[in-house]
């Protein structure tokens, strides 16, 4: 995006319907464009949101850094520069040269770094911080080639990436994977002549893709839930029906490692609580046989459903998206026949579907790039480690209820909710279950991380996390409730329970846990209808609400069907 | 579309709320917007839609659109 396309794109954008998002950036350089191409950035993400960038004073990053501390905004952008560890590398100053190459310099940087790390750690523990490592090369003061990394400049890549290792593993720290972008961008980085003479360092193109990365760590996209993959010249390379069980393969000999490497990531993924599927045309019995292949570089029982059959893969897609109980948009779909890959599109206009490629195309380690990144999350939870396995369960859960009567069903599981007060806990898979979850969210509200670090900050707010298990298994955390206490009624803010913990009495439990854990004679719901949040209001109405959505104590007590569960705090 | 008339879009940009004809009038007393950085926008802008680097030691002399217009079309004629 070049800097005329960006301000006309933003003199253009409709108003924002969903207010300012307010960030700070906090550096030694001066911002300028940069803060335009990130509210461009921004906005091509969220049209409905603005962001407004506020700047520190110029010259100083631990100074930037503090202010920022004091003035805690939705999020920190924290980015550094070469002279930041030494004034002497700076471009603008007038440093002397030869203390760059000493060991007294090498520590004056490295106390440098470890003062930087200390307020960035301080910085996140208040509001999200990213960090952005130095992006501009070393000045060209020693006397190496530019070929040779000789050792004081490996010295100070070492210091920065150390810095970043450190603030990397913070919670609340997300840092910009500055080699990367470089190797994306194969453009000029410094701007001498705009340093010099407004304070920016940067070429409007390296301004414009370094923005479009930091806004994707600012708002990453959701990440897809589940992968569809076929099998034929897919998961495998050959047609198991036609070369037979031991005529397939995944392996650098039988010049099939494209498959082998989709094979690794299909199982990095799987263990990253992503759930996987079979949708392929095949006969079962080969294909059943060819999973018993002990060479396979995934554990095939990690594919739940497995759709294989002469039928059409719409219908596959339909008994897929049904068992995992997610929309097509939370899917990716893998094929190798374009074909197949245009009826699903039709049949379901927001999966996501990706061609398998064709053996003449290079870039290969792309295409696995690509499908990381539409499933990459930042930090991996219990809940993900067990979710495939509750999907599973949940199919068995559903053949056994059907053979039962209800309430003698609900008395045979021994279901546990164990509650965690969400206030005192860190705990990101709160937010992100506020975040993420449609079907039953009280209100659709979503807040950002700051406002919700702010709400579980007041006074008189409640704030519970509910995990459940039952003899089928764990479901881990599936429900948040928050809200305020007053004058005997708690009036809630967010209510949100995963689809996994639908017609398990779950609601009912927490209802009448809240009750009594609260002592309040009335739970006023705020209950705002949504496109997707109708299985909210059907709960609502079995729950004895009345028309306001308040839930009164005794109209609860009527309307509640048996609960048998245990409940224990965290 | 002359050069005119894209100088008037790289101003427009930076100062949304004149009209041409005022961008045309435009000088650095009589827009009140028209400070340092604003300045250094337009110099990015101009080399954009013109490629055209204009040498810092001209920033101070670039007072006016009209100056603006004179340098790029003296610049374009050079090259």
């Amino acid at each position: 995006m070049k800097l005329g396309e960006a301000m006309s794109m933003l003199r253009a954008a409709p108003p924002a319907t969903k207010g300012v998002s307010r960030w700070r950036l906090a550096a030694s350089f001066e911002p300028l464009h940069l803060g335009t191409f990130l509210r461009a950035c921004f906005r091509l993400i969220r049209p409905e949101e603005d962001l407004q960038v506020v700047g520190g004073a110029y010259g100083s990053l631990p100074a930037n850094l503090e202010k920022a501390e004091g003035n805690p905004a939705e999020g920190c952008i924290v980015m550094m520069s070469w002279e930041d560890l030494n004034p002497c590398l700076s471009w603008r100053g007038n440093g002397a040269l030869a203390g760059t190459r000493s060991a007294a310099s090498l520590m004056e940087a490295r106390q440098a770094a470890g003062r930087l790390t200390v307020l960035c750690r301080q910085l996140a523990v208040r509001q999200p911080v990213i960090f952005v490592p130095p992006l501009l090369p070393l000045p060209p003061f020693d006397m190496l080639q530019g070929s040779h990394a000789g050792a004081e400049r490996a010295q100070m890549r070492l210091l920065v990436a150390e810095m970043t290792a450190e603030l990397a593993v913070e919670p609340g720290i997300k840092c910009l994977d500055v080699d990367g972008l470089v190797a994306r961008l194969p453009v000029r980085r410094l701007d001498l002549n705009q340093l010099l003479t407004s304070g920016l360092p940067f070429t409007t193109e390296a301004c414009s893709a370094l923005a479009k990365e930091i806004v994707s760590l600012m708002r990453p996209p959701e990440p897809l839930r589940g992968l569809v993959t076929d099998l034929d010249n897919t998961f495998w390379r050959g047609i198991v029906g036609e070369d037979g069980v031991d005529g397939i393969r995944w392996d650098l000999d039988g010049k099939a490692q494209r498959h082998g490497l989709y094979q690794r990531l299909l199982a990095v993924l799987a263990d990253a609580g992503v759930l996987l599927a079979v949708a392929s045309r095949n006969d079962p019995a080969v294909v059943e046989k060819a999973f018993q292949r002990n060479d396979l570089l995934i554990n095939p029982c990690l594919f739940f459903p497995l759709e294989v059959h002469w039928g059409s893969k719409v219908e596959s897609i339909s008994r897929i998206l049904a068992a995992w109980n997610i929309g097509a948009g939370h899917v990716l779909f893998v094929d190798d026949d374009e074909r197949e890959i245009e009826r699903i599109k039709e049949a379901f206009p927001a999966i996501h579907c990706r061609l398998f490629p064709p053996a003449n195309v290079a870039a290969f380690d792309d295409f696995l790039v690509e499908i990381r990144d539409l499933f990459a999350r930042g930090r991996l939870m219990a809940e993900d480690a067990i979710r495939a396995a509750s999907i599973r369960s949940q199919a068995a859960y559903n053949a056994c209820a059907e053979d039962f009567d209800e309430d003698r069903f609900h008395q045979s599981l021994n279901a546990r909710l164990v509650i965690t007060d969400t206030r005192r806990e860190t705990d990101a898979r709160s937010l992100a279950l506020v975040l993420k979850t449609n079907q039953f969210n009280m209100n659709g509200r979503r807040p950002s991380e700051a406002e919700w670090a702010a709400a579980l900050s007041r006074q008189n707010v409640v704030a519970f996390t509910f995990a459940y298990e039952d003899r089928f298994g764990p479901l881990g955390r599936i429900a948040v409730i928050t809200g305020m206490v007053d004058d005997g009624v708690l009036t809630l803010e967010h209510w949100v329970m995963s689809c996994r913990a639908f017609n398990r009495r779950i609601e009912h439990a927490c209802l009448a846990w809240l009750f009594e854990k609260t002592g309040v004679r009335e739970i006023h719901t705020t209950a705002l209808r949504t496109e997707r949040n109708g299985a909210f209001f059907n709960v609502l109405d079995a729950c004895g609400a009345s028309g306001d959505c308040m839930i009164r104590r005794d109209a609860f007590l009527k309307a509640r069907p048996e609960l048998c569960f245990t409940f224990q705090s965290a | 579309m002359s050069h005119e008339e894209r100088l008037i879009n790289c101003f427009k940009n930076v100062f949304p709320e004149l009209r041409d004809d005022e961008v045309r009038r435009a000088t650095s007393h009589s827009v009140a917007d028209w400070d340092s950085v604003a300045m250094v926008t337009l110099v990015t802008l101009v080399d954009e839609e013109f490629g055209l680097q204009m040498p810092p030691e001209n920033f101070e002399e670039m007072m006016s659109f009209e100056l603006f217009l004179a340098w790029i079309q003296e610049s374009l004629h050079d090259a």
